[in-house]
């Protein structure tokens, strides 16, 4: 697919008008396409619809446990992790 | 009714069916879940180092997977490649384009990679057996501007670009092995999961897609964002991905449930994100903003409880070492900082 900046521009100024919480670009964009782009794109969506999805009440909590179990881990966040800094000159002196 | 109206109508009740799926599995929420949870205390980080010597505007840098080395990409017309413990120039390679976007670090630390507004991928090879750094091939074949690239491994990248798509390459015969096609708007950036078979990518069209990397299909889109994801990536876990956008927020999306699960945001905040990553546990976000900042955020909490400032210009990249122990931010001021 050649995108040249004319498609470019048309397709930033139809995402301006769209409303927040649309999933996906303005049907406007779809315009644009010819007929192969078309059935391509109604092939991805069908490939995705597909997906299997969990729970979020299974996901979200697996994440944040995940997250949680790491924060010991994690540098950023104990600073007992970040004695040996190699990014910070351990003593004052270097003998010449 | 013709075909094109016919397919249309196809699209739409697919992509009404796609969010009556994504309403059926959401049955709780991140705030939800962690209503009891404290957010994590204030988080200083420190500049340790800077790292000077590019001319003009730093528009990329990528860690190396020994978390000491890394490389970044100027519109000087070099890329550097730092030992940012000394803060040593390791190799200063001149490039045959100066608009270069990007930047990337092969993770076995044989080669780099950048390109830009030559539409091109520029492959360098670090172990030449003379020690000089050398071109060791250049993928052409996008129509647009290579916005960001990433090795899987020696012998394969991945690249994105302003023609809205992204490609895998064979870099010995230089050729695309798959295109991805999809996004309706310039990629912007991309990332490569842990496990490098998927990856993500963010575009102009406001979506994030994730993609197969050997099936060559796009898995999963999200949406949500009101103007450009300029950032992307990885969950550590590889469970979710997170993206940050023109529209001056980040969102973390949920791939296991196919959603959105949190936006950070603050009325603050008005400019675009330009950078991301995600501390090495998960729970700090840090992203850089146009107002030459980076914030840190609460990853489960959705508030900011740090900041990094030092830089007197734009912050264009940032990247967590792979062990979690410092950030490294790139900037429009030319220099590049470590922290932590």
């Amino acid at each position: 697919m050649i995108c040249n900046l004319l498609h470019t521009y048309n397709t930033k100024a139809y995402s301006l008008e769209s409303a927040s919480g649309k999933l996906f670009p303005l049907a406007a964009t779809m315009e644009e396409m010819d007929v192969p782009q078309m059935k391509k794109e109604v092939e991805s969506l069908k490939y995705q619809l597909a997906f299997k999805r969990e729970k979020s009440s299974k996901t979200v909590t697996d994440l944040v446990k995940w997250i949680e179990d790491g924060v010991p881990e994690d540098p950023f966040l104990n600073p007992e992790l970040m004695k040996n800094n190699p990014w910070v000159e351990k003593g004052k002196c270097t003998i010449l | 009714m013709g075909e094109m109206e016919q397919l249309r109508k196809e699209a739409e009740s697919l992509k009404d069916q796609i969010s009556a799926a994504r309403k059926a599995v959401h049955d709780v929420t991140l705030p939800e879940i962690v209503s009891g949870t404290a957010v994590v205390g204030r988080v200083q980080l420190k500049t340790r180092k800077t790292l000077r010597g590019h001319l003009a505007k730093i528009y990329a840098m990528h860690w190396g997977t020994d978390s000491k080395l890394c490389v970044s990409a100027s519109q000087d017309g070099k890329l550097i490649v730092w030992d940012s413990y000394t803060t040593n120039k390791v190799h200063a390679i001149p490039l045959k384009s100066s608009w270069v976007m990007t930047c990337a670090y092969a993770p076995s630390g044989n080669m780099v990679a950048c390109g830009g507004l030559d539409n091109m991928c520029s492959i360098y090879n670090l172990k030449g057996k003379d020690g000089n750094v050398k071109v060791m091939r250049e993928l052409a074949a996008h129509t647009g501007y290579l916005s960001c690239c990433r090795f899987l491994n020696d012998s394969e990248i991945i690249t994105s670009s302003g023609d809205c798509t992204c490609a895998l390459w064979d870099i010995e015969t230089g050729t695309q092995k798959t295109i991805f096609s999809g996004h309706m708007g310039d990629c912007m950036s991309l990332a490569v999961s842990h496990d490098f078979n998927m990856f993500i990518s963010g575009a102009c069209d406001y979506t994030a897609k994730l993609w197969d990397i050997r099936e060559g299909a796009c898995r999963q889109t999200f949406g949500g964002h009101e103007s450009d994801i300029n950032a992307i990536g990885f969950f550590p876990n590889g469970n979710a991905v997170l993206t940050g956008s023109d529209d001056g927020t980040c969102k973390m999306y949920d791939l296991r449930a196919d959603q959105e699960l949190i936006t950070y945001q603050d009325p603050s905040i008005m400019c675009g994100v330009t950078s991301l990553a995600p501390s090495l546990s998960g729970r700090l976000i840090l992203a850089g903003y146009d107002d030459f900042n980076c914030n840190i955020w609460d990853s489960l909490k959705a508030e900011r409880v740090g900041v990094l400032a030092g830089h007197d210009n734009r912050v264009s990249c940032i990247g967590v070492t792979p062990d979690g122990m410092a950030a490294c931010t790139g900037s429009w001021d030319s220099f590049l900082k470590i922290w932590n």
